[in-house]
């Protein structure tokens, strides 16, 4: 019988990729005949061109380094909202006062558009720390009240058994707090290491801040290169993906440990 | 010393749950608190444990140290058998002591220890429960119905292993089962309110 449910969901997700598999060949077929149609490759470039593109864009000078000046600056950011998320998110949960405190600044920064931020950051900070800033403020108010939603829908029933049992603080935190949050980081995670990127880089294009991948995309589009456009833009998609992935993977590997205690 | 409960009332959305309650639990021993449900013998519990409020009465003698199973196993699932039991324990017991105590209840094969509480059954589960009370640093363990969902071998097992640890302990065990009260030759309090609501037999 479970041999059976196994092989099925075997079949399933194989299913599912195929599908998702022939959905991006239509998507890109779709892209190659309307670029075809048009003919003018300053208007749209063909996927061929852009993976033409993607072969030799790591000899342009200042190539690796670039990335290496975005990856640390949209990461660090996003390391700091992280950090600073899940502490004030504690914070909160603990006393009201600071959620309330922080309420018109997580509402203010959720909808201020990302263009104004910048702006108004290019005039206190230099270009070269916006991103850090900018992925910061993104990244913010996802972890935090994704958190604070976990801290607070926590099985009151385990916190009752950890009171009789006189647990210390540690131990809850650990057995109790952390697996529920599990889930919420997680989500948080993976939902904000992409808008982090996404934020990052929009900064970097107002700010140009000197070797950056905004930097090379403010110049793609100066210069009319729409092949090095889009060819940057599938860079930056495949570094957010990746470090997604990874950062995803490791944080799943720390609660695989913890459960190993 | 003995646990003297007092005139103890407590009511629910102007329901009373327990009217005027008076009750002494005898002290190194193990007791039995049975009767209909809706009598009020979890909100007893309860307020034995400190985790609901009375609306009157006062109990005197609780000892500060508890220990409980509940309702529910309440247990972290996602942790082994070793860190349930670790939980409450800290490192204040041997190893070869716990293992111990969980042959005892049926628990012993070494592969289960490190195994993640999720993957076992609810009489495994429940099992657990009990010897994590019974392991805990107490000087009273209070049961909620701890032997539900058990079949008849193991419930047997288990009781064995519950009256041999708990002998000389101070213990309060609610149950439905009559049969629970005999093997455990535990004292027996039946709580039967009456219809008037002033005392309780």
């Amino acid at each position: 019988m479970i041999s059976i449910m196994k092989q099925s969901n075997h079949n399933n997700s194989k299913i599912n990729f195929l599908s998702k598999a022939g959905a991006v060949i239509a998507a890109l077929a779709f892209w190659q005949i309307a670029a075809m149609r048009i003919h003018q490759k300053i208007l749209l470039v063909s996927p061929w061109e852009v993976f033409l593109r993607l072969t030799t864009i790591w000899q342009v000078k200042g190539f690796v380094s670039s990335i290496g000046f975005t990856f640390g600056h949209i990461v660090l950011g996003f390391v700091l909202g992280l950090v600073s998320g899940m502490l004030f998110a504690f914070l909160a949960s603990r006393f009201s006062l600071v959620d309330t405190l922080l309420w018109p600044w997580v509402v203010t920064i959720k909808s201020v558009p990302v263009a104004s931020f910048v702006i108004i950051c290019l005039i206190w900070l230099s270009a070269g720390n916006l991103s850090v800033f900018i992925s910061f403020l993104i990244v913010f108010p996802v972890v935090y009240q994704n958190l604070l939603t976990g801290l607070r829908s926590t099985d009151p029933k385990m916190q009752e058994m950890a009171k009789i049992f006189r647990l210390p603080w540690y131990r809850k935190l650990l057995f109790i707090s952390l697996p529920q949050l599990e889930p919420y980081l997680l989500s948080a995670c993976s939902l904000s290491i992409g808008m982090s990127w996404k934020a990052g880089v929009a900064a970097e294009i107002i700010g140009t801040p000197d070797g950056s991948i905004g930097q090379m995309l403010y110049y793609a589009k100066i210069y009319l290169d729409t092949d090095d456009l889009l060819a940057w833009t599938v860079i930056i998609v495949l570094i957010s993906i990746c470090f997604e992935k990874l950062f995803v993977f490791c944080l799943k590997r720390l609660f695989a440990l913890l459960y190993r205690i | 010393m003995p646990i003297r409960i007092t005139n103890l009332c407590k009511e629910y959305n102007g329901k009373p749950v327990l009217s005027h309650l008076n009750l002494t639990l005898e002290s190194h021993t193990n007791t039995v608190l049975m009767g209909p449900s809706g009598c009020g013998k979890t909100t007893l519990l309860h307020i034995l444990l400190g985790l609901t409020l009375p609306d009157a009465g006062e109990i005197i003698g609780m000892p500060a140290k508890k220990s409980a199973v509940f309702q529910e196993n309440r247990l972290c699932e996602q942790f082994s058998v070793l860190a349930n039991i670790r939980l409450v324990t800290g490192k204040s017991i041997p190893l070869s002591e716990i293992c111990r105590h969980l042959s005892a209840v049926g628990l012993g094969e070494k592969h289960l220890l490190s195994q993640p509480v999720e993957e076992f059954s609810g009489g495994m589960k429940r099992r657990l429960a009990i010897v994590r009370a019974v392991l805990a640093d107490s000087d009273i363990i209070l049961l909620d119905e701890p032997f539900k969902g058990m079949d008849s071998a193991t419930k047997l097992l288990v009781m064995d292993y519950f009256r041999t640890c708990t002998a000389g302990k101070t213990t309060l065990l609610v149950t439905h089962d009559e049969t629970e009260a005999d093997y455990l030759r535990a004292r027996c309090i039946s709580l039967y309110p009456p219809a008037d609501n002033t005392s309780y037999t």
